[in-house]
């Protein structure tokens, strides 16, 4: 759970070297989650484990762009950045839908999930600019 | 930020090699005997006591066992080798399976009324793509059911019966994170860091884990604080004046504008969260452990916005809501009734339910003691003062907010990482000698046993049978819409489905003269409000009857002459008849076809 003390106190604002291939990694990995929340929908699978995949793979994909502009910490931190970012996109996203009279669960997930890909892929381009 | 624990110098032994094997067998010893007594465990022996009671003695020697392992793994294995961690994580997920896992296991239908509610809500919004005020207040605060309808939608409608069963594990799990990220960047000393995890385990008997919005919000909430603390860290430079407060202020935009959404999400899916996480922050600005100073305003602005436009239903003409007045059966509560509620009224039960009201304000007051110890011994040390102070602004809400029975425990839970890591600097002072080891191991394994009894004590109305959830279903299915269904009291199966569409009331709602429940009106007085009501259909459950009175004050047995009435003088016709539930239909119209109810006793 304990890592190297310069990820640990690195600080906040500081571009670490391998900050563009990080992101790369990141947008590369929301990529195939999302593909394979995606591609679980579409297999002979029951209900509730579709229900399941794709939840924790929204939840996790919407949680990487944080995870993208922060700078690198502990695993104890990364972790509780990608739930409780994944979460808050959520809740806002489907408030959002909620408060203009359009929301639908699809409309929803589509809409956050695309969102995030859109976040980490920004991260990607400036990042690799640098 | 410095050491406050190092007593390294007392753990160098080479024969501390040996405890992590030592730890590792206890370990696998503890497993092997929950896994025995998951099938062997008799869920009919549960009683007032809760699982407690259905504890076989080879449940209570794995949990002996389990924290005999965690004990050795935290004060003797040594930090150098690749097993620490390893070890202190298999210890804690032991303990909260052994804890809160064997509920999850046994329990023939997921437990807790108010999960099943949320549901419903989730539901709603789900079929509906609304958040109509009108069906809930509580829905004024969507955010959390949204979250839910979107995830649980991905694949067809909701089924979330699976989710409540799981939630409060993963949650008691997940929350061990943002924790120990707090914990991190005020102690150094990685056995007290283990340490402070096994007493939040211990100390986490306040039953707020389930499916709620209240979970997720504490979940952000404590990850805000994680990230401030860890990212936004501040020079110690207390604040004395408004001034200096202005001047120091500072912190990266990313930063910044992550925190807003997470505290924005808090907002926007629980009432009460964004209080806390207020509270916590604002400690850690005044005390100069965060640049992030501007934060706090950003919080509140949030928070009071959303008040003033989402949640204007919730307290608009009752302003009383937000000064600390809550209402219950008709009657208002102060902040000496929450106290009152809270504590010493919870001690005024007889029997079992007496042992189990003294488990919990004893298991509370023993953590809440030491950490007071805690604190006084270290009151030198900036760490431990500040770690006290956010402790103790939780119960601050006490009186800031009208959120009744709750309030105490809900401040309880919100300082409980503080007074962990409070009581585990305390702990970890003691020379890990044999003698201290397996004393320690046997009063962490007695505390094991009364978080048990007071997470899962008294609490015999939150349990549902699967006949029961089977019958609702049934019920839901078959009803005519707009059906005006009442129960005896909140505590079933109900509304977790076709909210909106069928209305449900509950007696334990109903309105009372100055005696309450328990007057010698109150019969006459229900009866008088089931006619104006005048429902279609009526559900009774033993555990429904059973919360009214635990917890509104109804005389004991106050549901069998209102079943009398319901079926002699009002002439319902009993469509189910069960030991378990019953449900009196007073819709002529509505003719359930045959095997409609596929687990009726009848």
């Amino acid at each position: 759970m304990v890592t190297s003390p310069d990820r640990n106190e690195s600080p906040v604002g500081d571009v670490a070297p391998e900050t563009g291939e990080r992101a790369k990694r990141l947008f590369l990995l929301g990529c195939g989650l999302a593909a394979f929340g995606v591609l679980v929908h579409f297999l002979p699978v029951p209900t509730n484990l579709k229900s399941l995949v794709g939840a924790v793979t929204l939840v996790w994909v919407s949680g990487l762009p944080p995870v993208s502009w922060l700078p690198r910490q502990r695993i104890d931190l990364t972790i509780p950045i990608v739930i409780a970012g994944g979460l808050s996109a959520g809740v806002l996203i489907a408030s959002l839908l909620l408060i203009v009279d359009w929301y639908s669960p699809d409309r929803a997930a589509v809409l956050t999930g695309i969102l995030a890909l859109a976040l980490l892929f920004v991260r990607t381009r400036k990042a690799g600019h640098r | 930020m410095t050491a406050i624990v190092e007593s390294e110098e007392l753990r160098s032994s080479p024969d501390h090699d040996r405890s992590a094997n030592l730890a590792g067998v206890l370990f696998g010893l503890a497993l092997l005997g929950w896994i025995i007594s998951v099938f062997t465990i008799d869920i009919h022996d549960v009683n007032e006591l809760g699982f407690a009671a259905a504890f076989t003695p080879v449940t209570w020697v794995s949990l002996l066992l389990a924290s005999g392992a965690v004990v050795v793994t935290v004060l003797r294995v040594p930090l150098d080798g690749p097993w620490f961690w390893r070890l202190v994580v298999t210890g804690l997920v032991l303990l909260v399976t052994i804890i809160h896992g064997t509920p999850m296991v046994l329990e023939s239908a997921p437990r807790f009324f108010e999960a099943y509610q949320h549901v419903g809500f989730i539901e709603y919004i789900s079929r509906t793509g609304q958040h109509s005020i009108a069906v809930n207040f509580r829905l004024s605060w969507f955010g959390a059911f949204g979250l839910g309808a979107t995830l649980s939608g991905t694949a067809g409608p909701p089924a979330l019966f699976g989710a409540i069963r799981v939630f409060p594990w993963i949650f008691d799990l997940l929350i061990l994170l943002p924790v120990y990220s707090i914990i991190s960047k005020f102690i150094t000393d990685q056995r007290t860091r283990a340490a402070t995890l096994v007493v939040f385990v211990i100390g986490n008997w306040i039953a707020q884990d389930y499916l709620s919005p209240q979970a997720v919000a504490y979940f952000i909430a404590m990850t805000v604080v994680a990230l401030i603390v860890n990212l936004a860290p501040g020079d110690g430079t207390s604040i004395r004046s408004v001034k200096r407060w202005w001047e120091l202020r500072g912190g990266a935009s990313v930063l910044l504008i992550t925190l807003t959404v997470l505290v924005s999400a808090t907002v926007l899916a629980h009432q009460l969260s964004p209080v806390m996480a207020f509270a916590l922050v604002l400690v850690l600005v005044m005390t100069g452990w965060t640049t992030l100073r501007v934060f706090p305003l950003v919080i509140f602005a949030a928070f009071a916005t959303w008040l003033s436009v989402g949640g204007y239903y919730f307290w608009g003409g009752k302003i009383g809501r937000l000064l600390g007045v809550h209402q219950q059966s008709g009657q208002s509560l102060g902040l000496s009734s929450i106290i009152a509620q809270n504590l010493t009224g919870r001690l005024q039960h007889g029997g079992l339910e007496q042992v189990v009201a003294v488990s919990r304000v004893g298991l509370s007051l023993i953590i809440l003691a030491l950490a007071a110890i805690s604190a006084i011994r270290g009151r030198k040390d900036r760490n431990i003062r500040v770690l006290a102070l956010l402790a103790f602004i939780p119960f601050l809400l006490l009186g800031t907010t009208g959120y009744g029975g709750e309030a105490l425990l809900r401040g309880f839970f919100f300082a409980l990482p503080f007074t962990s890591a409070l009581v585990a600097i305390l702990v970890t002072r003691i020379r890990p000698r044999m003698l201290a080891i397996v004393l320690l191991s046997v009063v962490v394994g007695c505390l094991g046993a009364l978080t048990e009894v007071s997470r899962y004590g008294n609490e015999k109305f939150e349990r549902i049978g699967a006949d029961q959830l089977a019958i609702m279903q049934d019920l839901y299915r078959t009803v005519p819409p707009h059906s005006k269904i009442l129960g005896f009291g909140t505590s079933m199966p109900v509304n977790f489905t076709k909210i909106g569409t069928d209305l449900t009331y509950f007696m334990n709602f109903f309105k009372f003269s100055s005696a309450g429940p328990s007057g010698p009106q109150a019969e006459q007085e229900i009866k008088t409000q089931i006619d104006t009501l005048s429902p279609d259909v009526v559900v009774w459950t033993p555990e429904a009857a059973a919360f009214s009175t635990h917890t509104f004050h109804f005389r004991a047995g106050w549901d069998r002459p209102i079943l009398k009435y319901l079926l002699k003088d009002r002439h319902g016709h009993l469509i189910v008849n069960r030991p378990d539930i019953k449900i009196i239909s007073f819709d002529r119209s509505w003719h359930p076809p045959a095997g409609a109810f596929s687990t009726n006793g009848d």
